[in-house]
């Protein structure tokens, strides 16, 4: 599977999660195609996530225009965060009514060290 | 001695770290920690952001030899500009103002713990900004077009590197007229500046506590052991001496007299201290009569 499949996959559930709305809180695993247990964000010149599956870890790099995690001090940021499959995410538009980025947010406790 | 990693996020990763640890001595605050020990990242538009952009952007100007450019670009500019760093105007403007305080503190010593030390100081002096709600960050690029877009558009928080460029140039002369308003390192009476500097709020500019200083020179209060207490009380700041009665107090509301002029007044007093004593000594000395036959 490719990076642009996986990001493609990503933005039409995140679109279709939010419809008209600016954000909405989410079961994480609903956001991709393929299982997995295990997945973690980190930004860096592009924005990364991992997501970990029967110990394969499989590697996608987000363009900033397009998806957005905030920096790691920021409150509710996921920057050097894992999610585990069941956990919930909120994802919102980052500007209102504005077409991109999305961004990822913690929701209340749903992240696992 | 730190070995630091090549690839420039995990050494972002430890000098933050570092930033951290260097807070947490100096303030004698608790920071928050992951499960493995290490500390949280935490701080946003406050005090320890203002803190940890100075520390790594010096940290990294320290270190910079032996990186090239890479350390320093990526704790500098390259962190404000394009979609990867979308903020408000003014929190760029914030965190460009203290990674410019960090490297002026950088080009002076390369040591760490002196880098820490002072980075700490420019929070309690006011060199540093903590906090968006500064006025200085309106000084800054004032003729930025996107300062006029609404809050909460794209637009507005994208930064480029031409406008980076712009903003720094106002921080160099913002920071270069503040230094030229600093109470003197070597002066006589630095340690009483020091003294009282400690016991003032945070924020208090230099020229403010020379002023206070100066007015408690003159009722008296002669050197920094002569303190009692300093503290604030109805908008006044004021400085206690050990003999009771003795006081200087100046309003924090007013503004202060010019550096220079507050100086020369110092060394004035202290003249004339010198010649006062003089006398009195001279006074109290046995005179000597020579008597002729």
């Amino acid at each position: 599977m490719t990076d642009t499949r996986i990001a493609d996959v990503l933005k039409q559930r995140v679109q279709a999660a939010l419809q008209e709305s600016d954000s909405a809180v989410v079961p994480a695993n609903t956001l991709t195609e393929f299982p997995w247990q295990k997945l973690c964000f980190q930004r860096g010149e592009a924005l990364r996530l991992t997501f970990h599956r029967d110990g394969v870890e499989t590697v996608v790099e987000l363009d900033y225009n397009e998806f957005f995690v905030d920096e790691g001090y920021v409150e509710g940021s996921l920057d050097g965060a894992c999610l585990a499959s069941g956990d919930r995410v909120v994802v919102r538009r980052k500007y209102p009514r504005d077409t991109g980025p999305f961004e990822f947010m913690k929701a209340p406790a749903a992240v696992t060290p | 001695m730190t070995t630091y990693s090549s690839d420039p996020s995990e050494l972002k990763r430890q000098i933050e770290q570092e930033a951290y640890a260097a807070w947490e001595e100096h303030s004698g605050q608790r920071l928050g920690r992951n499960p493995d020990g290490s500390f949280r990242s935490q701080g946003h538009n406050n005090a320890l952001d203002a803190f940890r952009h100075a520390y790594t952007s010096g940290r990294a100007s320290q270190i910079a030899p032996a990186f090239g450019d890479t350390a320093s670009q990526y704790f500098g500019d390259r962190n404000e500009i394009g979609p990867a760093h979308l903020n408000d105007p003014y929190e760029h403007r914030m965190d460009l103002w203290n990674n410019e305080v960090g490297r002026r503190i950088a080009e002076d010593t390369s040591d760490p713990a002196e880098l820490a030390r002072r980075a700490y100081a420019a929070i309690r002096d006011g060199t540093a900004v903590t906090g968006l709600g500064d006025a200085r960050l309106r000084q800054l690029f004032p003729d930025d077009p996107r300062l006029a877009l609404p809050e909460g558009s794209r637009e507005r928080d994208l930064l480029t590197g031409d406008d980076v460029r712009r903003i720094n140039r106002d921080v160099e002369r913002a920071l270069d007229r503040r230094q030229a308003a600093a109470f003197p390192e070597g002066h006589p009476d630095r340690a009483m500046f020091d003294r009282i500097r400690a016991g003032a709020p945070a924020g208090a500019s230099d020229e403010k506590i020379a002023e206070v200083m100066l007015a408690a020179r003159r009722d008296g209060i002669d050197n920094a052991a002569a303190i009692r207490d300093v503290h604030v009380h109805e908008g006044r700041l004021i400085v206690e001496g050990r003999t009771p009665g003795f006081q200087g107090v100046a309003a924090l509301a007013a503004a202060p007299p010019a550096m220079a002029q507050t100086v020369e007044a110092l060394d004035r007093h202290r003249y004339e201290e010198a010649s006062t004593d003089r006398q009195r000594q001279q006074a109290l000395e046995p005179q000597s009569y020579s008597y002729g036959r």
